[in-house]
């Protein structure tokens, strides 16, 4: 119900550009069957089913798009990645173990790499030319795997719609925010499903425009957000990936095809540039799905240190985000940065204290 | 880029303000305008080709769909428009199609409401029901014709095509007039759980269009306005009991086998191999087979490796479910499975898979007898001919060659009589019923001297004994009681089959099988209680005479092959000379 006054929004705005200059003709008429059809093919050949750890109520699967001939994996970052042995399933149905090389937090995206050549992948070439950005009433495609309904060599979920507008992202995962605040394709078609995440959203012409978000709740509407992370974001993830590989001179590091190393200074938020935060807490984790973050150990001189924390302590929440095991923890530290504070909320005994970490001791 | 027939409908909306204004301009007659526009003119007039070709996209889809929504029915359990569901009308005398689980309510009256697009409720009937596949077929009463919707092939249709669905979501149509959704085929050929032995979707269509509570039950359009699915259900976990893009329906082509047994009234069962099939690395290998089932009569043991079933290449054990998931008990099918390096087929009929409902399923034999009526008068009127007609006597004579090398022939004649007797029927007309009151068969003559001497009662069955018994409720339409049923559907070579049976006083069972499109005679086959198909009839080519027609050649498969071919058939009429 939300969604009807943006759809009428849309309708407006496109009548408005219809008015003002000559509408491209080309990309608003309406595609039929046969014309989306060389898109889908294109999208199903070129991503791929991801099966990792199920974790309490998070689904232990996810859709992902080929980027390199030799098996790099964009996907969203999302705890079915924890799993010892995340699996990647071709379009052939031919399974391969991955391993997660890079991951995202601000973006929330991870990157896998499979020991195989596949046949075809997205040639993320740079940036899409403008011409190419969607816009407002533009058809699309996305490919994935929602619910899993599709096993082994089973085609893909395709869906269709059209893409609704960009829109600054402001969503929560359950309780937690989510870290990225940047511009996202809001589309006009329900991608909002466990497991459709990572999947593949494509143009009428078959080009990546972007991959499909993990499922959000929109702080504002309190409805879930069918969205994609524009293509802008995801190549300067890799980009990123591709400048630290360099940079640690690692003979193993991959590259994905065709990627400028350039600098992707412009495509993160400024404040997100800082080294990432170390408190100095060591977590009781002896591994399980429902471990509680008791702390273990605190590193003397540490900020964590320094501002009280103890052993034995069972933290409940940090800056808010409720902390209910280890790997809550572990995904709300990875976001901060130096120059963020913390709060922690924390149970001793029989009282509950709040631990505030400054952010200038943090430096 | 090429304009396409389907204009998606959130086009519309964008369109109207702007396109008025601007055809407002270009038909404008002042020169002055037009010179204003002069310089855009290349770009007005690709705009107005395409406009008008996405115009004339548009009307014809809202006609199509106009007509698709006259179809759909708006199913409540009652009057007071509780609980409920939709439903799609596919016969002009108001048979339509719903899910098993919006009738399941209904099951103790077998009857309910269904509203049409003309604001009106109708009283709707439970004819059958197939609890395994979420089928389930009603009548409706209360006119003489009903709009309905043509059935489309589901096999031809592709991910990413378009479809329509329509019904009652959350029941909001106060006037009965369908709420239509628009999206693509996501996915063919999906496998979807059942629940023990019910609701199991095999082989269904995964649609994006909105599938939501109260669409259960209601048709899935493809663009020409023809039922490809019946909708059912969707992918709702952790979001509520509303459309998350993931609908499924199922698909027609399997709903077209259970068709006549729906017809009929029947509680319809779906097949069973009696197997279950593993993998074994890359390969699908048999892991059970239970002794004489289907797939042990087709020859098959543990460890054989299974490559094909129903003519489609199966490569995991979802394949095999998909397709056993659409086809009823009884059904025929073919395996091909490889043993040792040999390429091994078998052609065995499927067993029953029990459905368990919590109240015994009664067959309503009246209606089942009446529709059993529907089917042999469409085959007077359509394939024998002289529909109604009463005959004093039928005159076969022929030639009758047993053995597969066809050296035993032999002649036969035959004369069929009957007596007739006036009975009134429910509607308390005088109607006149025949008996078959003899039989007469010659000896048959030797024709081939070389040959051994035909033992044509050879075997179980007489072949001339068997051609009576198949042919006589053929000419004179025997008194349609108790021992009669309209048992379902079978497949004939490809061909569904509405199959009628006969139980004898003595135990033979006899079975006609009749095109379920074009009502002629395809087979039949006879037996008894424990084998009820032992002897199959085939009938090719055809003979005349005075109007009648009959199938010229029988086949007789089984336990004794034989070919008996009608040479000559004689027609006389009843007395009084005029046939009707």
């Amino acid at each position: 119900m939300k969604r009807i006054p943006a759809a009428m929004a849309i309708s407006v705005g496109v009548c408005a550009a219809a008015v003002a200059s000559p509408p491209r003709v080309d990309m608003r008429t309406p595609p039929g069957d046969s014309e989306l059809r060389a898109a889908m093919d294109a999208a199903l050949a070129r991503t791929v089913k991801i099966h990792g750890a199920s974790i309490g109520r998070e689904h232990g699967y996810a859709s992902g798009v080929l980027v390199s001939d030799d098996g790099l994996v964009v996907t969203v970052l999302s705890i079915f990645l924890e799993a010892q042995k995340p699996k990647v399933v071709l379009a052939d149905g031919s399974s391969h173990v991955a391993k997660v090389v890079a991951r995202d937090e601000s973006r929330q995206l991870a990157l896998l790499k499979i020991d195989s050549r596949v046949p075809a992948h997205f040639d993320l070439d740079g940036e899409l030319p403008d011409a190419d950005q969607p816009v407002p009433g533009d058809w699309l495609v996305a490919v994935g795997n929602p619910f899993k309904v599709a096993d082994g060599s089973e085609p893909l979920t395709v869906a269709a719609g059209v893409c609704a507008g960009s829109v600054r992202l402001a969503g929560r995962r359950r309780n937690q925010a989510h870290p990225y605040t940047g511009r996202v394709l809001l589309l006009d078609m329900i991608v909002s499903t466990p497991g459709f995440g990572g999947g593949a959203v494509v143009n009428a012409d078959g080009r990546l425009v972007g991959i499909v978000g993990e499922a959000v709740i929109s702080e504002n509407t309190h409805t879930w957000l069918n969205y994609a992370m524009p293509i802008s974001e995801v190549a300067a993830f890799l980009r990123r990936h591709a400048a630290q590989s360099a940079d640690a001179d690692d003979p193993t590091a991959t590259r994905p095809a065709n990627l400028a190393s350039a600098d992707d200074a412009n495509a993160v938020d400024p404040d997100r540039t800082a080294p990432p935060l170390e408190l100095g807490i060591r977590l009781f984790d002896i591994g399980g799905q429902r471990q509680p973050a008791y702390v273990d150990r605190v590193r003397p001189g540490s900020p964590a240190h320094a501002a009280g924390l103890r052993k034995d302590d069972l933290i409940l929440s940090l800056n808010g985000r409720n902390i209910a095991t280890c790997a809550d923890f572990r995904q709300a530290v990875q976001s901060l940065r130096r120059d963020d504070a913390v709060e922690l909320l924390v149970k001793r005994k029989n009282e509950v204290l709040t631990i505030r970490i400054p952010a200038e001791k943090s430096q | 880029m090429q304009t396409i027939h389907v204009a998606p409908l959130p086009r519309r909306s964008a369109m109207p303000v702007a396109c008025l204004a601007r055809r407002a301009l270009l038909c404008s007659p002042l020169p002055v305008l037009c010179a204003a526009l002069s310089s855009a003119a290349p770009a007005d007039d690709a705009l107005d080709a395409a406009r008008r070709r996405v115009d004339a996209d548009e009307a014809r889809r809202v006609a199509v769909f106009e007509a698709a929504a006259r179809a759909t029915v708006c199913i409540f359990v009652d009057r007071q428009l509780g609980g409920g569901g939709s439903g799609v009308v596919i016969t002009p005398d108001g048979y339509g199609l719903t899910n098993f689980h919006v009738v399941a309510e209904m099951l103790e009256t077998r009857q309910g409401f269904g509203g049409l697009s003309d604001g009106r409720l109708y009283p709707l009937r439970v004819l059958g029901i197939d609890p395994g596949g979420d089928v389930a077929m009603f009548r409706l009463s209360g006119k003489d014709r009903f709009d309905h919707a043509e059935l489309g092939d589901s096999d031809t249709l592709r991910v990413g095509d378009w479809t329509a669905a329509m019904g009652n979501p959350f029941l909001v149509a106060e006037d009965f007039t369908p709420t239509i959704s628009f999206g693509v085929v996501g996915g063919v050929q999906r496998y979807q759980p059942g629940m023990g032995s019910k609701l199991e979707y095999a082989d269904c269509i995964q649609v994006s269009t909105s599938i939501n509570p109260g669409n259960s039950g209601g048709p899935l359009f493809d663009m020409n306005g023809r039922v490809v699915g019946i909708n059912g259900r969707g992918s709702f976990e952790e979001r509520g009991r509303v459309n998350v893009g993931l609908g499924y329906a199922i698909s027609i082509n399997q709903i077209r086998r259970f068709l006549p047994a729906l017809r009929a009234g029947q509680l319809c069962e779906h097949g069973a191999l009696g197997a279950t099939v593993s993998m074994a690395g890359r390969d699908l290998v048999f892991n059970a087979v239970r002794d004489a089932s289907p797939a042990a009569r087709a020859g098959a043991a543990v460890g054989d490796r299974l490559i094909r079933i129903a003519g489609r290449d199966v490569k995991s054990p979802n394949d095999v479910l998909n397709i056993l998931g659409t086809l009823p008990a009884g059904w025929p099918l073919d395996l091909v499975y490889v043993r040792g390096g040999n390429t091994l087929t078998g052609r065995v009929r499927l067993d029953r898979l029990p459905v368990k409902l919590e109240k015994r399923y009664e067959l309503d034999l009246r209606h089942n007898l009446d529709e059993l009526r529907a089917i042999l008068d469409r085959y007077e009127r359509d394939d024998r001919g002289r529909a109604g007609a009463v005959f004093d006597t039928v005159r076969l004579t022929g030639t009758h060659t047993a053995g597969a090398a066809g050296h035993r022939r032999s002649s036969w004649d035959i004369e069929l009589s009957c007596d007739r007797a006036v009975m009134r029927s429910n509607d308390g007309d005088p109607k006149e019923v025949a008996f078959i009151s003899r039989f007469a068969a010659s000896q048959p003559r030797e024709t081939d001297p070389v040959a051994p001497p035909a033992d044509a009662s050879a075997g179980p069955y007489d072949p001339r004994r068997a051609l009576l018994e198949v042919v006589g409720p053929l000419l004179w339409r025997p008194k349609i009681t108790i021992g009669w049923e309209f048992l379902g559907g079978d497949d004939v070579e490809g061909r569904i089959a509405e199959v009628i049976e006969h139980r004898t006083a003595d135990g033979r069972r006899v079975r006609w099988k009749f095109d379920a499109e074009r009502g002629v005679l395809l087979a039949a086959a006879l037996g008894d209680e424990r084998e009820p198909e032992q002897c199959v009839v085939r009938c090719e080519q055809r003979r005349s005479a005075d109007g009648v027609s009959l199938p010229a050649a029988w086949q007789f498969g089984g336990a004794s092959e034989s070919v008996l071919v009608i040479e000559s058939m004689q027609v006389s009429p009843a007395d009084g000379g005029e046939t009707p």
